[in-house]
Formats: structure tokens, C-alpha cells, sequence
């Protein structure tokens, strides 16, 4: 039995790199260390992609974790989630206690689940004018007005499990407030699921992990509108957010277009990046492959979609394909095994 | 005594100019069939001549402006002296350019050629000998000086400076001539060079590429053994359709219809060329003849996979046979069990709006019964793209599902996420403080809620929406609680291991007001 290998051969890079492999400019965000090493590793996967590829393609990192700034190249852009010491900021202001109650409330810890979204919540607001700053400059870089293209797509990954998941609802509210401009782009949310035997602490971790994700569930649920129950609450897909120096952003929704759900084949960190960084791959480039068939059949779902708000969950998996392209290899072996054989 | 003269005939760049072709691709005699070596060399001489022509006209705007009733000063002639030793310059350069842009592609046309001939052509002698003839005509000739006139000596009577203008004239057309010839000459010795490094590894390669093929070589063993045909993947989600005979079936039967086009030659020896990235195919410094086997294997199969529509074809190779409808039964039995094993984990089985992605698009003729098959192999539960009828009792299939469009409490880990949700918030406090009562909930949800879901706004935040989400989750869990046991576990799941005994049958609907409005 023949294993398909992860990492492309690299007598097919080459072959690879003249392609065309992107019709929509991409920005790729990552919120938290594990969506950033997710990122990192399609920026690493895009290197060897041509160069106009290259030019529509986009990557923002952001993370509570100073350290993400070390993990990921010189020239990209990394927006660090940190607040200054709480004696610098003046406690009580709306921005604040719109996420929590006193800032003396903030744990101090930022692992993971073990700390609480609210950091990244508060810290998102502080740094609200870096986040736009950047998105804006990120857009302009992949997709000059000059050249006429105003339509990307916004791909915005994020752990579930984490704390930095906190942050977005303010990204997505970054992200509205950025769609008002001339730029018209529809944002695809890929969101990793905890995995127990990936938790340091299955035990005691997981359990706050799949906390973590549930709530963040919900709150996608609550923003992208759906109705339940008595709908007294829900069916509102706007939220305004107020953000340093108390600021009023309103998010007029949808939020996104389409959410994903990854969960890694293996109960391993490597993998997982491997495994989520590959259908990211896909469906960034949406001009090639899986990723081009994958786009073509989902906006045949969402036309045929009776509910659009749950119509927006999914989860995707690899095809076929990846096998096929080894029995195609060999089905070319054996063509050029006759040729010799009965030629030679 | 009579006196025969052997003189031999100047060499004249301008009487050249009407008789060598301007051939738009100077090297296609290396492809092409049936081209004499006098014409490879008058193409080669052309291509050479024709570099120089910009230099020719620039040598006669020179003589031009020396013409013999013109007055003549000392200066004009120096300049043009200078002018004509830089023509002469140029077109040494130009020359130069050209034999090197020329050398070049030949070496790449000689490389296609050879990777074109290995897979069409291999038991053919490479085409050397043809182009050996023209190793005589690449004759070295020594530069003839071109004198260079002062004043004096073009300061004369009309008649004398026309005279030595055009014996000027004629020198440098002749210098101009030999430098032609003798870059001409270089690029056919250069020619000949890569023909004998082609010649020499074709027959090395070619007993390699025997020994690989035949009966005991490693690609014959490859090709054989059905081992080799059956793919599996690290990634659960992706399941191999075909066992190893099948698959080995049915690419016999896609060979059986499959040519290559000289376009699809060209594009694999590109391909081919390009993975290389710059080592040769041929030369003592030649690309290792399995890697070169590799590649050849890469690029045809992307010629294959090109000529072969997946989706409207593949599945329907397979449909002949008597057993074809029980055999696609049993192809969409694995789908169901392996390619959406990944799903399986996370996706409720059998609901109405839940299906897998991908787990096969075909469109075929097939058997009238094919609709059975499919809702056989995939569960009856499943919604997917139906066999629609065609005249002549065949039908056209097509396997379309997809996980988008599943809610989201469809995840089978959804009640684990709901579960760790309610641990949370009242693991410690349900024996003794909420007593039962659902407001008492409400308050300690409320009071925490701020750590989960950084509010937004007072009046607008999605608090409140998120507790009637709550609510909404609590009652599907409970309601579904049979539906799902039943489904999963044929009806032998019990309540207990359902919710693991944290939601109780009296919790199971929340009061969605929020004490604090």
C-alpha cells in the first residue's frame, strides 16, 4: 500500500509554480498562537507559488503572546493583543467595563483556556486602531485599487479551544467597519475544535477548552442572526462594540459568509497545523484544485440553503483527489512501462 | 601552357543578404523531418546574417557620407574610421549574442527532443548522423584586415577616391562575411558538441530504461504489483474507492484510448524541463535515469488526468460488467465508512440536513438500478443529488453531499461542548445553591458571563440572544436525546450516558428572562 505523503515532492514545485493558482486577492488572519503557526505554515506552503499568487495573497498574526512575534517572518504583520500595566489606563472607561467589570478582574494568566476570553476581549478594544490600521494596509497591499480589483476574500482562523478567540468579535467588527470602505470582500471563518488527546490536561484542560469553543459557537450563532426559541433576543445580526478610547463601532452584519470547522485526523500538534494549513491552501487558492471545486459546490449549497444562518456552519474535508493524483502517476508508469517494454 | 586559376571567391556579406533564408525559427530543422544539412546550415547562416544587418546598414550610411563628389575634410575621414572600427566592433557582439542565445536553444531543444523520444520514440536512433555533414562546412576563417585610409589618400580626384571608397567597402563586406561564417561556424560545432553528448547517453539510457521495464525491473515490478496501486492516506477523511485490481483495470482501459498529441509531448518535456531545474538530461552530468523516469511519470499523468473528466467519467469506466450496480453498492459502503470517517466524528449520522462532503460525484450511463444501489450504500437518511431518468433505460447518476449546511448542533461533540459549558458554571453550585430553581442559574451564568463572552454594549450585546440560544441547546439535546440514542446505538443508550447525568429531565428548559432587565 502506497501512503500519499503530505509535502508535495519537490519536482513538483517547480512544475507547480508557473500556475495560476488564485482568482480572489486573500487576506489570511491568525488569532492566537495555534492559528498563527496555521498561517505561518501556508505563508511557507505560498512561497514557492508564482508571483502573481504571491502579490494577492496577505497575512496578518495576532496574538496575546509576545512570543508569536519571534515564531513567524521578519516582514510580516503582527498586531500583539497586550494591554499596558493596568496603572496606565484609567479603570472603569466603556470600553472596559464593557468587557469586565474592573480591570483588577483580568486574570493574569493568557494560556490558552486556562485564562479567560475577556483578555483578549479588552486587549483587542486597546488595540483597535493598530487592528484597522493594518487590515487596511493589509487589503491595499494584496489587492491595489489602482488595478481595478476590489473583491478578496478575508480567511480569519482561529482555535477555538484558546483564549485569543476572545478578540473576535472586535475583529469582526474591524472587518465590517473595513467592508464599508470601497473594498468589497466576503470573510470565511476557519475554526479548529479542541481535541482532547491534543490538551496538555485532557482531564482538567479540554473540559475548558470545549467550554471556550462552545461559547464562542454560540456567540457566532447569536451574530450571524439565527432565531430560536421565543427570538426575543436572537435574529440580530449587528452589534455595536465600544473600543479604546471609547469609540463606538457599530458591526452591521453578516460577519461572514461561510464558517469552518476543522478537526486535526491526528491527535497531534504537527498535524494539525499540516492538516488545517493544506484545506486553507485549498481554498485560498481558489483558481486550482480542490479549492476551485470546493467554491463552485458551495455556492451551489448556499443557493439551495433554506436557512442562511446555519447554512453558514460547515466542515469541510479533503477529496479523493490527493489519491487520484497518485493513480493518475501510476497509471503514467505503466504507460511508459508499455512504451519500453514493447519498444525497446 | 593554358593556366587554371583556383582563386578563391571573396566573401561578400551583401550578396549573402539575398541568398540566406530569414527562416522565422532558424533551429526547427532539429525538429523537423526531412531537412538537408545545406539548408540546416543556410537556416543557421541566416539567423547569423540577419543579426548583422542593422550593422550593415549602419557601415553603408558611413560610405555614404565619403561619396566621391562631396567635399572631404580631414576630420570626416577620422570619423569615420572610428565609426567603422566601432561597426566592426558591434557586429563582432551582435555576433557573439546570437551564437549564445542560439547555443542555448539548441541545448533546450536537443533536451525536449530527448525527453519527446524517450516516451514516443524510444527504440529509434537519435537523429546524429543527418546533422554530421555540417561539421564540414564549419571552416574557421581568419579575420581580413580592413585598411584604414587617411586624408591624403581620400583627398583625391572623384574617380581615384571611388575607386579606393569601393575597395574600402568591399573590405569591410568582406570582413563582415567572415565574421558571419565564423560564428555560423561555432554554433554548428556547438550543435555537433550537444548531438554527441545526446547520442552517447541515449544509448546508455536507453539499456537503463530496458533493464527498468522489462520482466524483474523495478518500474515493471511497480506497474505489476497491485500493492502499489492501492492508495491510502494519512488523513482519515480521504478514502481510497478502488481496490488495487480494480484500479490497475481501469487505467489499462484509460491507456487503451489515450494518445499523446505533439502538444501534449511538448507541454511534458516543459514540465519535465523545468522540474529539473537546470540539470541536464543528457551529458555526463546527466539527471539519474530513475528521477528522469519519475518525472516523465508525473507529467504524463497529468496529460492522463487532463484527457480523463473525473467527474463525468470515472466512475462510469467502471460501468460495465454484470455486477457493476451491486459493485458501486459496495464503493459507496466504504465512502460511507472511510471517507467520511472524520465527519463521522463530528456530525451526527442520518440526520435529514447532514450529509458528507464529497463522498463521490459521478456522472454516468448506467444500469437502471443504480438508484437502489446508491440509496443502499449510503443509508436512506442521507440527502444527495438524485439518478435522474434518461431515455433508453440508463440513467445519469450524481453523489452530491455536503456538510455545509449542517446546524451546528449537529456536531457530535456539540453535547460534550454544552456539557463542559454547564460544568463550568454550575458544577459546584447546582447541589446546593440554585436548588432546582432555574433563576438562580440565570444569576450565576450572568455573574460569569463576562469571562466567555466579552460583552458588547449595555443595551445591544449578545448576552441575552446567547442565554435563548442556551435554552434553545438544552431543549434539542433533551429532545433528541431518544432520537439519537436510538440512531447511534440501536436503542440500547441510556439517559444517563446521554447528558452524563448533567442536564436533568425538570432543568431541561430554561426561563429565558434576564434578571438584570
Amino acid at each position: 500500500m502506497v501512503s500519499q505523503s503530505i509535502r508535495e515532492p519537490e519536482s513538483n514545485q517547480a512544475a507547480n509554480k508557473a500556475a495560476n493558482r488564485m482568482a480572489s486577492p486573500s487576506v489570511v488572519i491568525g488569532l492566537g498562537s495555534t492559528s498563527c503557526q496555521i498561517a505561518r505554515r501556508l505563508d511557507e506552503v505560498s512561497s514557492s507559488w508564482s508571483f502573481a499568487d504571491r502579490k494577492s495573497l496577505g497575512f496578518l498574526y495576532m496574538d496575546t503572546r509576545e512570543a508569536t512575534r519571534g515564531e513567524i517572518s521578519r516582514s510580516s504583520r503582527f498586531i500583539p493583543l497586550t494591554l499596558p500595566h493596568f496603572s496606565n489606563l484609567r479603570d472603569m472607561r466603556p470600553w472596559i467595563t464593557e468587557c469586565v467589570p474592573e480591570l483588577k478582574n483580568l486574570s493574569l494568566s493568557r494560556e490558552g483556556a486556562l485564562g479567560t476570553l475577556a483578555n483578549a476581549g479588552v486587549a483587542s478594544r486597546f488595540n483597535y486602531g493598530n487592528l484597522r490600521g493594518h487590515i487596511d494596509a493589509t487589503i491595499d497591499q494584496v489587492c491595489p485599487y489602482y488595478e481595478g480589483v476590489t473583491y478578496l476574500r478575508v480567511h480569519v482562523i482561529a482555535f477555538l479551544g484558546g483564549g485569543t478567540v476572545g478578540a473576535l468579535p472586535v475583529l469582526l467588527a474591524a472587518l465590517a467597519e473595513a467592508r464599508g470602505t470601497s473594498y468589497n470582500f466576503s470573510v470565511v471563518l476557519h475554526l479548529v475544535l479542541p481535541q482532547r488527546g491534543m490538551s496538555r490536561d485532557p482531564e482538567t484542560t479540554y473540559p475548558l477548552q470545549l467550554r471556550n469553543a462552545y461559547s464562542t459557537l454560540q456567540f457566532l450563532r447569536a451574530a450571524s442572526g439565527v432565531e430560536v426559541g421565543k427570538a426575543q433576543y436572537t435574529g440580530k445580526d449587528s452589534y455595536d462594540v465600544t473600543v479604546y478610547p471609547d469609540k463606538i463601532i457599530n458591526a452591521p452584519g453578516p460577519h461572514f459568509d461561510v464558517a469552518l470547522l476543522h478537526r486535526s485526523p491526528k491527535d497531534s500538534l504537527p498535524v494539525q497545523r499540516v492538516h488545517v494549513a493544506r484545506i486553507l491552501e485549498g481554498l485560498v487558492a481558489d483558481a486550482w484544485g480542490t479549492g476551485q471545486d470546493w467554491w463552485a459546490r458551495y455556492h451551489e449549497t448556499m443557493r439551495e440553503a433554506n436557512n442562511n444562518a446555519d447554512a453558514r456552519f460547515g466542515s469541510i474535508s479533503s477529496r479523493e483527489v490527493g489519491l487520484l493524483e497518485g493513480f493518475f502517476v501510476q497509471t503514467a508508469k505503466q504507460y511508459l512501462q508499455n512504451q519500453w517494454r514493447t519498444q525497446l | 601552357m593554358a593556366r587554371f586559376s583556383f582563386r578563391r571567391k571573396r566573401l561578400s556579406f551583401s550578396e549573402m543578404t539575398n541568398r540566406v533564408p530569414a527562416a522565422v525559427d532558424p533551429l526547427d530543422f532539429l525538429v523537423g523531418g526531412r531537412t538537408a544539412s545545406r539548408d540546416a546550415f543556410q537556416q543557421i547562416h541566416g539567423a547569423i546574417h540577419g543579426t548583422l544587418g542593422e550593422v550593415e546598414r549602419s557601415i553603408g550610411s558611413v560610405f555614404e557620407r565619403l561619396r566621391p563628389d562631396g567635399n572631404l575634410s580631414d576630420r570626416m575621414v577620422l570619423e569615420a574610421n572610428a565609426e567603422l572600427r566601432t561597426e566592426l566592433a558591434r557586429a563582432n557582439t551582435f555576433a557573439d549574442v546570437k551564437r549564445d542565445e542560439m547555443l542555448i536553444t539548441i541545448g533546450s531543444r536537443l533536451e525536449s527532443l530527448f525527453i519527446q523520444r524517450l516516451v514516443v520514440a524510444p527504440e529509434e536512433e537519435p537523429p546524429v548522423r543527418r546533422w554530421a555533414a555540417l561539421a564540414d562546412r564549419a571552416i574557421r576563417r581568419d579575420l581580413p584586415v580592413v585598411s584604414e585610409p587617411n586624408h591624403s589618400n581620400l583627398d583625391v580626384s572623384p574617380n581615384d577616391r571611388k575607386k579606393r571608397l569601393t575597395k574600402w567597402q568591399t573590405e569591410t563586406d568582406e570582413y563582415l562575411e567572415t565574421v558571419c561564417l565564423n560564428h555560423v561556424g561555432e554554433v554548428i560545432n556547438g550543435l555537433l558538441e550537444e548531438l554527441n553528448e545526446y547520442s552517447a547517453s541515449w544509448v546508455e539510457l536507453v539499456v537503463d530504461l530496458r533493464r527498468l521495464a522489462t520482466s524483474g525491473g523495478r518500474l515493471y515490478q511497480e506497474v505489476t504489483d497491485a500493492e502499489q496501486w492501492t492508495f491510502d492516506s494519512d488523513d482519515p477523511t480521504v478514502k481510497n474507492l478502488l481496490t488495487g485490481g480494480q484500479a490497475q483495470d481501469i487505467a489499462m482501459r484509460i491507456l487503451s484510448r489515450f494518445q499523446l498529441s505533439h502538444q501534449d509531448l511538448a507541454d511534458i518535456a516543459e514540465v519535465v524541463h523545468g522540474s529539473l531545474a537546470g540539470k541536464p538530461v543528457y551529458g555526463s552530468n546527466r539527471v539519474d535515469p530513475l528521477e528522469l523516469q519519475e518525472l516523465l511519470a508525473r507529467a504524463t499523468a497529468q496529460k492522463i488526468q487532463s484527457t480523463v473528466s473525473i467527474d463525468t467519467g470515472f466512475l462510469s469506466l467502471m460501468a460495465n460488467g454484470s455486477r457493476f450496480g451491486e459493485e458501486l453498492g459496495e464503493l459507496l459502503v466504504d465512502m460511507h465508512m472511510g471517507a467520511s470517517a472524520m465527519e463521522e466524528k463530528m456530525w451526527r449520522v442520518g440526520d435529514v440536513r447532514v450529509g458528507h462532503v464529497d463522498a463521490a460525484s459521478g456522472v454516468g450511463i448506467t444500469a437502471s438500478n443504480l438508484h437502489d444501489s446508491v440509496l443502499r450504500g449510503l443509508g436512506g437518511g442521507r440527502k444527495f443529488a438524485a439518478v435522474e431518468g434518461h431515455p433508453g433505460d440508463n440513467h445519469r447518476f450524481e453523489v452530491q453531499m455536503s456538510t455545509v449546511g449542517a446546524p451546528v448542533s449537529d456536531l457530535a461533540i456539540f453535547r460534550d461542548m454544552v456539557n463542559a459549558w454547564y460544568a463550568w458554571h454550575f458544577e459546584d453550585v447546582r447541589g446546593s445553591a440554585i436548588n432546582g430553581d432555574p433563576s438562580g442559574w440565570l444569576a450565576s451564568v450572568s455573574k460569569e458571563s463576562w469571562k466567555l463572552y466579552p460583552d458588547i454594549g449595555e443595551e445591544t450585546g449578545v448576552r441575552r440572544a446567547i442565554i435563548e440560544l442556551i435554552d434553545d441547546d438544552l431543549k434539542k439535546l433533551w429532545n433528541g436525546r431518544e432520537d439519537i440514542a436510538t440512531r447511534l446505538t440501536n436503542g440500547s443508550f441510556t439517559d444517563g450516558e446521554l447528558m452524563n447525568g448533567v442536564v436533568k429531565p425538570q432543568d431541561k428548559i430554561m426561563n429565558t428572562a434576564d434578571p438584570d432587565s
